[in-house]
C-alpha cells in the first residue's frame, strides 16, 4: 500500500500560510509555507541551512507553535490562524539529528518506554520489540547500553522507536546527515524497505538533493531564511532505486540547476535546464 | 625549560611506580619514625603503637566506639543531604525561592564550622542530637552548591524527545530527570562524606562520652600519644572503607551505561 | 575531598538580577527568610529555656561584644595568627604544589600523602602536635600550617597540570625568551589558581584557627568560645561568633574582591 496516484485531492496533511519567529527574534523562520503531504507517500523536504526546514518538523510535531497559518493533519485541523485549536494531535514519530536515546537505559527499554507512552497493551510490547528490531538488523543488542554501540545502531534504534508506536506519519530531521556515507546508504535503503512495508507517511528533511532524489516521491524545494516552498518536484522512477542510476543523476541536475539561482549561489543570469543551448 | 609536559625517567607503568612509591615512601616514614622518636621527649616507637593497635583490636569496645561514630556520621550526612537536595530542586525551579534560600546558604557556609557544632551541642544538651545537627547544617551549603552547579548543566535536547513521544510526567522523572541528576547527586554525596566525618569527630571531641572524636579527647588527657596515633589510623581505616567499600563499587554500578572512554 | 573548594561566591547567586527588575525587589524573598528565622527561634525559647538563648539576649552579647576592648584583644591575637598561617601556608603550599606538578615522581610520592593530610580533622592535628611540642604559641601556628598547606597544595597542583602544553610548545617554536615566558605564559595561566589558592587559604585559616584555640590557649576567639562554652553562656558563643564572621568576611573582601576581576578578567566564565 504506497504511493496514492496524482497528488490532487485532500492531503494527509496540508499546510498553508505557515508563519513563525523564534521567540526574542527580529526575522522570520518560515514566511507562508505551503505544502501538501499525501498518505503514505515519502515526501522529502530541502533546503539549505536556516531556510527553517526543521523548523516546520517542530511545528508538525507540536514542540512549537506558528505565528500564522494553518495546519491540518488526517482532517484535524490542528493549527489555525497561528494558533492551537483543541483537537488531538495524532500520533508522530520524530527522528532527530542525533538519536536522542536515553543513554541510561538499554535498548529495550528505550523501545518500551515509548510504548508505555503511546499507550499500548503492555502484552504486545515483546512482540513489537522484537519485529522491529528484526527489521533493521540490530536484534542482538536488544540488552546493550546505548553508547556503546555505533552510530548507525544508534539511529537504527531511534527509527524502531519512531515506528513502535504505530504512528500516523513520520517526521525525520535530517537523520543521516552525521553518519559516514557508506552506513548512510544501508539505512537508507532499510528505511525504504521499513516504508514499503508498513506504509507511513513520512516527512523527510535534508540539504542532500542526491538522498532526497533516492528516496522520495515528492520533493519540496525551499528558499532560503525566511523560508517558504518555492517548487514541488514529483519523482516518478520506479522502486527500487540505485543510486547511481543515471536518470536519478539527471532529476538531481536539473533541480540543483533550480535551487542554485533560487539560493542565490549565482551572481549573473545563468542558463535554465530548459533553454535553447544549440 | 625545554618543555612542560612532565617525563619521567623511570620506565615502569604509571600504577606499579605508584605502587613503588608509595611503598618507599612509607619505608622512608617508618625509617624516620624508629630513628626520631629518640631524639623527641614524647613520640612513641612504631613497635609501641603496634601493640596498642593489636590491643585495641582485641578489645570488644573498640568497635562500639567505631560503630557509635559511624552511626552518628551516617545520620547527620542523611539528614544533611536530604535536605540540601530538597532546598537544591526548589531553588532551580524558581527564581523567588532561589533568593529565599540564599541567605542560609551563605550564612552555613560562612560561619566556622566550630560556632555551628559548639552551639548545636549546648542547645541540644550534649545529646546526640546535636552531633547529628552541626554535621547535617555544615555540609548543608556545600552539597547545595554543588548540586546547583551540576543542574545548571543538564539537557534540554531529551525533554524535547519526551514531549514529542508523549513521556507522562511520572516517566520524566523516572526515566530523564533523575538519571540525569543521579551523577551530581552522587559526586556531591561522595564529596561531603569526607567532610563529614571532620566535623563529626570535632563534636565528639567537645560533646561526647562515646566514638572515635571521644577517643582522641581522652588519649590526649591521659597524654597516650601512641593511643591517639592508633585511633587516627582506626579513623583513616574507616574512611577509606567508606570511600573504596561503599562508594567505589555504588560507582561503577551508578555510572555503567557510560561508554567506556566517559567512565570515570 | 574537593568540595571544600566550592564556590563561595555561588551562594549569592540567588541574588542576581533579572532583567528589569527593581533592585529592592530581589531582597524581599532574602528578608522573608531571616525574618523566619527570629519567627521561628523566638517560640522556641520557651520550651527550650536554659538551653537556647533568646534573640534579645543575643542582640545584647552583640552589641556588648562590639564595645569591648577584650573582644578585641582576643580578635587581634587571633587574626595575627590567621595571617601568618595563611601566608606560611600559602608560600608551602605554593612550593610543594608546583613541585608536584612538575616532577611525575615527586607527584606520585606525594600524592598519598596529600590525600591523607586532607582527610585529617582539625583536632587530630592540634591535639598531636601539642603532645609533641607542648602547649605554646608557636605549636599553634604550626598545627595551622599543617592543616591548610595541603589544601593550597592541592589547588596549586591542579593549577600547574592545566598549564597548556601547546602554548608552551608554541613559544619554544617563536623563540620566547625565559623571563617573558613566565611574564605572558606561565602566569597568566597560573594567576587564577593561585589567586583562589591564596583566598581559599586565608577563609580556611580563620575557620580552623579558632578550632585550635578552642583545643589550647585561653586567649583568642576560640579560647574565648570554648570558654563560653564550658560556662554554658551561648548567647555569646553565637554572638561572638557573629563579630568574628563579620570583621572576616570584610577583611576577605577588602583583600580580595578587589583584584579578583582583573585575575580572571581573560576567563570565559562569568564571575559574580
Amino acid at each position: 500500500m504506497n504511493v496514492a496516484e496524482g497528488g490532487v485531492g485532500p492531503g494527509f496533511i496540508e499546510i498553508a500560510g505557515l508563519t513563525f519567529r523564534y521567540p526574542g527574534a527580529d526575522v522570520l523562520a518560515i514566511s507562508g509555507v505551503d505544502l501538501m503531504v499525501q498518505k503514505g507517500e515519502f515526501s522529502c523536504i530541502v533546503g539549505p541551512s536556516g531556510c527553517g526546514k526543521s523548523t516546520l518538523l517542530t511545528i508538525l510535531s507540536g514542540l512549537a507553535a506558528p505565528e500564522a497559518g494553518t495546519v491540518t493533519i488526517e482532517g484535524h485541523e490542528i493549527y489555525k490562524d497561528g494558533r492551537r485549536t483543541a483537537e488531538e494531535l495524532p500520533r508522530c514519530g520524530y527522528m532527530f539529528q542525533d538519536a536522542r536515546l536515553l543513554p541510561w537505559r538499554t535498548v529495550r527499554d528505550n523501545l518500551t518506554i515509548a510504548l508505555k507512552a503511546a499507550d499500548v497493551p503492555e502484552e504486545r510490547w515483546d512482540d513489537t520489540v522484537a519485529d522491529l528490531l528484526r527489521m533493521l538488523r540490530i536484534e542482538a543488542f536488544a540488552d546493550s547500553w546505548p553508547l556503546n554501540l555505533s552510530g548507525g545502531q544508534r539511529h537504527r534504534v531511534a527509527i524502531a522507536r519512531a515506528l513502535a508506536i504505530e504512528p500516523a506519519f513520520i517526521l525525520m530531521d535530517e537523520p543521516f546527515s552525521t553518519l559516514d556515507e557508506v552506513t548512510a546508504r544501508f539505512l537508507r535503503t532499510e528505511l525504504l524497505e521499513v516504508w514499503q512495508r508498513t506504509g507511513t507517511t513520512i516527512v523527510f528533511v535534508t540539504h542532500s538533493i542526491r538522498e532526497a532524489v533516492f528516496l522520495g516521491d515528492t520533493i519540496n524545494l525551499m528558499t532560503k531564511g525566511p523560508g517558504m516552498v518555492f517548487d514541488v518536484r514529483r519523482i516518478d522512477a520506479d522502486r527500487p532505486r540505485a543510486y547511481e542510476d543515471p536518470s536519478l543523476a539527471e532529476i538531481e541536475g536539473s533541480i540543483v540547476g533550480t535551487v542554485l539561482e533560487a539560493w542565490g549561489y549565482y551572481e549573473q543570469p545563468t542558463a535554465r535546464p530548459g533553454d535553447s543551448t544549440g | 625549560m625545554t618543555s612542560i609536559r612532565t617525563t619521567s625517567r623511570l620506565s615502569l607503568s604509571p600504577t606499579t611506580r605508584q605502587r613503588v612509591l608509595l611503598l618507599v615512601g612509607l619505608g622512608i616514614l617508618f625509617f624516620a619514625w624508629s630513628v626520631g622518636h629518640r631524639y623527641s621527649r614524647y613520640l612513641p616507637p612504631p613497635g609501641m603503637v603496634l601493640t596498642d593497635s593489636v590491643e585495641l583490636l582485641a578489645n570488644s569496645d573498640t568497635y562500639g566506639h567505631i560503630l557509635d561514630s559511624l552511626r552518628r556520621l551516617l545520620i547527620g550526612l542523611a539528614g544533611g543531604f536530604l535536605a540540601a537536595a530538597a532546598v537544591a530542586l526548589m531553588m532551580r525551579s524558581n527564581t523567588w525561592l532561589r533568593r529565599f534560600f540564599s541567605p542560609y546558604v551563605f550564612v552555613t557556609l560562612t560561619i566556622p564550622s566550630l560556632a555551628v557544632t559548639l552551639f548545636s551541642l549546648m542547645i541540644f544538651g550534649l545529646s546526640e542530637i546535636g552531633v547529628y545537627v552541626s554535621v547535617g547544617i555544615i555540609i548543608f551549603p556545600f552539597v547545595v552548591v554543588s548540586l546547583n552547579e551540576g543542574f545548571a548543566n543538564l539537557d534540554a535536547r531529551l525533554s524535547d524527545m519526551a514531549k514529542v513521544y508523549r513521556l507522562g510526567w511520572w516517566q520524566r522523572i523516572r526515566h530523564i530527570a533523575l538519571p540525569e541528576m543521579s551523577p551530581y547527586l552522587f559526586s556531591s554525596l561522595r564529596n561531603s562524606h569526607a567532610l563529614a566525618w571532620k566535623i563529626l569527630v570535632l563534636a565528639e571531641v567537645f560533646g561526647q562520652s562515646t566514638g572515635i572524636g571521644f577517643q582522641y579527647k581522652r588519649s590526649y588527657d591521659y597524654f597516650q600519644l601512641s593511643q591517639l596515633v592508633v585511633w587516627v589510623l582506626f579513623f583513616l581505616l574507616v574512611v577509606y572503607a567508606v570511600e573504596f567499600g561503599v562508594f567505589r563499587p555504588w560507582s561503577k554500578r551508578v555510572f555503567r551505561w557510560r561508554s567506556a572512554r566517559e567512565r570515570g | 575531598m574537593t568540595v571544600e573548594v566550592a564556590t563561595e561566591r555561588a551562594p549569592l547567586e540567588g541574588l542576581r538580577q533579572s532583567p528589569g527588575e527593581a533592585w529592592w525587589k530581589k531582597l524581599v524573598p532574602p528578608l522573608i527568610a531571616l525574618i523566619l528565622v527570629v519567627a521561628i527561634w523566638w517560640p522556641l525559647t520557651i520550651p527550650l529555656r536554659g538551653f537556647l538563648p533568646t534573640p534579645l539576649a543575643v542582640l545584647e552579647a552583640f552589641l556588648d561584644a562590639w564595645t569591648n576592648p577584650v573582644f578585641y584583644g582576643h580578635l587581634i591575637a587571633t587574626f595575627r595568627r590567621v595571617v601568618i598561617g595563611a601566608v606560611t601556608a600559602f608560600v608551602a603550599g605554593l612550593a610543594i604544589g608546583v613541585f608536584m606538578g612538575r616532577s611525575k615522581i615527586f607527584e606520585a610520592f606525594s600524592l598519598p600523602w596529600v590525600m591523607v593530610a586532607l582527610a585529617l580533622p582539625g583536632p587530630v592535628v592540634i591535639l598531636f602536635t601539642i603532645l609533641i611540642l607542648g602547649l605554646e604559641e608557636n605549636t599553634l601556628l604550626i598545627a595551622l600550617w599543617v592543616s591548610v598547606t595541603p589544601f593550597v597544595v592541592n589547588i596549586v597542583y591542579e593549577g600547574v597540570k592545566s598549564l597548556d602544553p601547546d602554548l608552551f610548545d608554541m613559544s619554544v617554536v617563536y623563540r620566547w625568551s625565559s623571563p617573558q615566558r613566565y611574564r605572558d605564559l606561565i602566569m597568566p595561566q597560573l594567576a587564577p589558581s593561585l589567586f583562589s589558592a591564596g583566598r581559599f587559604g586565608f577563609a580556611l585559616s580563620w575557620k580552623i584557627v579558632v578550632i585550635i584555640e578552642a583545643l589550647s590557649l585561653p586567649n583568642g576567639i576560640g579560647g574565648q568560645l570554648e570558654h563560653f562554652f564550658r560556662l554554658l553562656r551561648p548567647d555569646r558563643v553565637v554572638a561572638w561568633t557573629l563579630c568574628f564572621t563579620v570583621v572576616m568576611t570584610l577583611v576577605d573582601f577588602l583583600l580580595f574582591r578587589p583584584t579578583e576581576k582583573r585575575v580572571f578578567a581573560w576567563r570565559k566564565e562569568a564571575v559574580l
